[in-house]
């Protein structure tokens, strides 16, 4: 976009800029002020004016442009996440199909999954893990009073790390206590309180930090509700989750907690917690996640001040229905991929519940949601606000729906309230109103994808008056850097991403860009590129917009389409596998391990050749990955490094990543 | 900016008027008619009333494909502020969206576009329908161009008359929020952050105006 030279300006400012430069010249050592120098000065101000203006308005535009990338790529990424759903129906399907070998393996998926791990006996657990007196870390003293607050969030700050015994001790606490709430809370403000309600934190420490300094300590006189997501894509997701609980078992009645879709063990592990856990507590992790795994589906689902405003995680869906909801067995959703299932007991063989409209009560067996209850609860903890009437599947994300305007109104009126708050969405100020001020979404973590991307919000609230918004930005010395170097650290870091995108598709688009080169040049126009783009990866992104950083654009304005790739590549673990074979494994990377962690039941890290084939057999057909068989074996007993029929399949989805070339080694996304 | 048609074509650029040449067969650009011909207006021969509408059609399919890029451009840059996605956005995103489009217009241009693409009873968002042929036509006439570089160095040069090479901070803070269009606290503010250098508490112009173009990109 060319600022243009003088011959090309309008005719308005044209004549202006020739008077200033008559006017400069004119002017020689100007030291007392006179009406004509006075009304130069002003010009001149005009001039700086104008162009900060739109310096800054670029900015912002650059701002947006890459929260929209970073926003598409999460959500189609939690899109992928829902396929796995599909994909594990799939397997159960094909179950009758697969010969004896292969039944016993997805026998073994199907009950991980289902995983009735039995009551987690707490004296078993907690008798086998002791404090070693070496300990510096924070000590826990039950039941917990306020200084065990004051404790654990000293230690935090200082990055020190609770035992995992009292992690435990926690955990089962929480449980206990969570038990007996109901699934939707009722709290009222009135006559003198004041409550605040937070979004999500995604293990971010320093949100959570800078709230409680800037609004005070959760106490009978300072109530909160924590609408959902404390955990994942963070660093300090165990942090946040431990003080939030010990907050919670220390005011039980003025902490509240809702659900968020995070709140599943499914998503921590695609999504950064279960990492976390493994890394900070390598010997008694497992134990962690299994009782995690419960404590989340005690979690409520809800909460409602003063009969008046409903406060969930993510949204409503036009069935929305607060009596099923009130009613129903919360802790039956273990998660999201795992949607209930109906047992046959006739034949014996489990049937998904979309293959069958037809239910015989009492075969549904106790152990699970009704298909109505399961996407009730769904919709709560996925679904976003959008301005088109109606509700509509959520395209993005893969699951709940988008809800318009009268869905809103709707459901508000049939219950008798008058707001919903709600979370799930990140926003460029940390908070937004929508729908005609019947909908408001609060997101607490700033800087959420990036330096710099958007600030954090908590609300203030009390009976009969308007909602408070506060608003900051965590600041650490890199935030301090003016506005226009943090906008190019979050823009490079939105284009990197969306290039490995790019590159984990590269077949598939290169394709696209041939079907409309003709002439085999090199080269289409940029309506032709933008249209390919789109519609192979689907993000629904300006694509004409972001060209210029992602492909070479002649003067003549045409796209060289193979230059995205120029700078970047997915590393091959051998010399000379097929281009998409690398692909398909770089793209459903985060899948596979998903999938992986629940096969390896002992959770050793190893899984064998038959199981990674049959896995893989599986997948290939599920996914149409147009993978060859043979392909997948020389692959395996490549990775099998120690040739004992074992993968360690850590190492093996770590062997694809993809390499920046301007990158320094070790540095890449994997 | 690739121009809009071909300016050369002896059939004159967008604006109608009188057509001062014939044109040769099969050619929409016909530079180096020779003079000859020229004397003879267009439209006398028959022939030459088909080429010239040829012609003149294959300019605006040209016209019109580069406005149908203009639109999806212009639709890019709304879609990104429409939070709602249901095609309006606030009215105070519109500076914004018009800057990033290439558009510089002053604060007293901004008030008169919106007060053309406002609804008659001012809501607080503008609809894409009623934004999209107002800002096409502001791109198609060039409207708003920005000052050039050296314009934007005078301009500090007339506020630093002895010639220093810097504006002190409060010099700089009185004149942009005290003259011409003024400054908002947050402007200035942002402003400062990145131009000031602490430790004298100065902004070196020049260093700021590179630093500020070499970011356009």
């Amino acid at each position: 976009m060319g600022c243009g030279t003088s011959s090309k300006k309008g005719n308005k400012s044209k004549k202006e800029n020739a008077e200033l430069i008559s006017s400069i010249n004119l002017v020689t050592s100007a030291s007392f002020i006179t009406d004509h120098s006075r009304d130069l000065m002003i010009k001149a101000a005009l001039v700086i004016q104008n162009w900060y203006r739109r310096y800054r308005a670029r900015l912002r535009a650059r701002q947006h442009y890459a929260l929209a990338i970073f926003q598409s790529i999460e959500y189609s990424d939690e899109q992928g996440q829902m396929q796995l759903s599909s994909f594990f129906s799939f397997m159960l399907e094909n179950y009758t199909k697969t010969n004896n070998e292969d039944s016993a393996l997805v026998t073994r998926i199907f009950d991980n999954t289902r995983g009735e791990s039995q009551i987690k006996d707490r004296d078993e657990f907690l008798g086998l893990i002791e404090v070693p007196d070496s300990y510096d870390g924070p000590r826990l003293q039950f039941p917990l009073t306020f200084t065990d607050i004051h404790i654990l969030l000293q230690a935090f700050k200082q990055q020190q790390i609770l035992h995992a015994h009292y992690v435990l001790e926690v955990l089962f606490e929480a449980r206990k206590v969570l038990k007996q709430m109901p699934n939707i809370s009722h709290v009222k403000t009135f006559p003198a309180k004041e409550i605040t309600i937070c979004g999500d934190l995604h293990g971010k420490l320093d949100d959570l930090m800078l709230i409680f300094y800037k609004n005070g300590l959760p106490s009978e006189n300072n109530p909160y509700v924590f609408n959902g997501d404390f955990v994942d894509r963070g660093n300090n997701s165990m942090e946040i989750l431990m003080i939030l609980l010990v907050c919670f078992l220390v005011y039980p009645s003025d902490l509240h907690l809702n659900r968020g879709n995070h709140e599943d063990f499914m998503m921590n592990l695609r999504y950064g917690f279960t990492k976390e856990i493994l890394q900070k507590y390598k010997l008694h992790g497992r134990k962690i996640l299994q009782v995690l795994e419960e404590v989340y589906t005690w979690l409520p689902i809800g909460t409602i001040i003063d009969n008046e405003i409903l406060v969930i995680h993510g949204g409503i869906s036009e069935s929305t229905d607060l009596n099923t909801l009130h009613q129903l067995q919360r802790n039956k959703m273990k998660s999201v991929l795992m949607p209930p299932v109906l047992i046959n007991q006739e034949t014996g063989v489990k049937k998904n519940k979309s293959g069958s409209n037809y239910v015989e009560p009492d075969k549904t067996p106790s152990e699970d949601l009704t298909k109505q209850e399961w996407e009730q609860i769904v919709d709560i903890l996925w679904s976003d606000p959008r301005g088109k009437k109606g509700c509509y599947p959520n395209t993005s994300r893969g699951g709940g729906c988008y809800f318009g305007p009268d869905v809103t109104s709707k459901v508000l009126s049939k219950n008798q309230l008058k707001m919903l708050i709600r979370s799930h969405e990140c926003k460029p100020d940390g908070y937004e109103v929508s729908h005609d001020g019947k909908v408001i979404t609060v997101f607490s973590a700033s800087n959420y994808y990036e330096e710099g991307s958007n600030r954090g919000a908590y609300i203030r609230l009390s009976y009969g008056t308007m909602p408070q918004f506060f608003q900051y930005q965590v600041t650490s010395t890199s935030c301090l850097n003016p506005l226009h170097q943090r906008m190019n650290a979050m823009e490079s870091s939105a284009f990197k991403i969306l290039k490995e995108k790019m590159i984990s598709r590269k077949t598939d688009l290169i394709n696209a860009f041939e079907l409309r080169d003709h002439s085999r040049s090199g080269r289409i126009s940029l309506a032709e590129w933008a249209f390919s783009m789109e519609s192979i990866l689907g993000l629904n992104l300006p694509w004409r917009s972001l060209s210029s950083h992602l492909v070479t654009i002649d003067s003549s304005g045409s796209v060289d389409y193979m230059s995205s790739f120029d700078d970047i590549r997915i590393e091959k673990p051998m010399k000379d596998m097929k281009s998409n074979l690398t692909e398909t494994m770089y793209r459903y990377r985060s899948d596979l391990k998903i999938i992986f962690n629940i096969i390896d039941s002992d959770q050793s890290g190893l899984i064998s050749m038959d199981e990674f084939r049959t896995m893989w057999k599986l997948f290939n057909a599920h996914y149409k990955a147009h993978i060859d068989d043979s392909q997948i074996d020389e692959l395996a007993s490549i990775v099998d490094f120690n040739k004992d029929g074992n993968i360690d399949f850590n190492e093996f989805l770590k062997a694809f990543y993809v390499v920046h070339k301007y990158d320094k080694p070790g540095s890449s996304l994997a | 900016m690739t121009p809009l048609g071909p300016k050369n074509a002896g059939l004159g650029s967008a604006g109608g008027g009188d057509r001062g040449a014939t044109v040769r067969p099969g050619a929409s650009s016909a530079r180096g008619v020779p003079r000859a011909s020229r004397r003879v207006r267009a439209g006398c021969l028959p022939g030459d009333r088909l080429r010239t509408k040829m012609a003149e059609e294959k300019d605006a399919e040209g016209t019109e494909a580069l406005v149908a890029e203009l639109h999806k451009k212009i639709k890019d840059a709304f879609e990104v502020f429409d939070h709602e996605s249901n095609n309006t956005v606030d009215v105070r995103e519109i500076g914004t969206i018009i800057r990033s489009l290439g558009c510089c217009p002053t604060e007293g241009e901004l008030h008169d576009f919106i007060a053309e693409i406002e609804e008659e009873e001012p809501t607080g968002y503008i609809r894409f329908e009623k934004f999209i042929p107002v800002m096409t036509r502001a791109l198609v006439e060039r409207r708003y161009r920005p000052a050039a570089e050296d314009i934007l160095l005078r301009a500090f040069e007339v506020l630093d008359p002895a010639k220093r090479g810097f504006l002190t901070k409060d010099e700089l803070v009185k004149y942009m929020t005290e003259e011409g269009e003024p400054f908002s606290q947050e402007e200035m503010e942002e402003m400062l952050s990145a131009a000031i250098d602490p430790e004298s508490n100065t902004i070196n112009y020049k260093d700021y105006i590179t630093m500020m173009v070499v970011d356009e990109n």
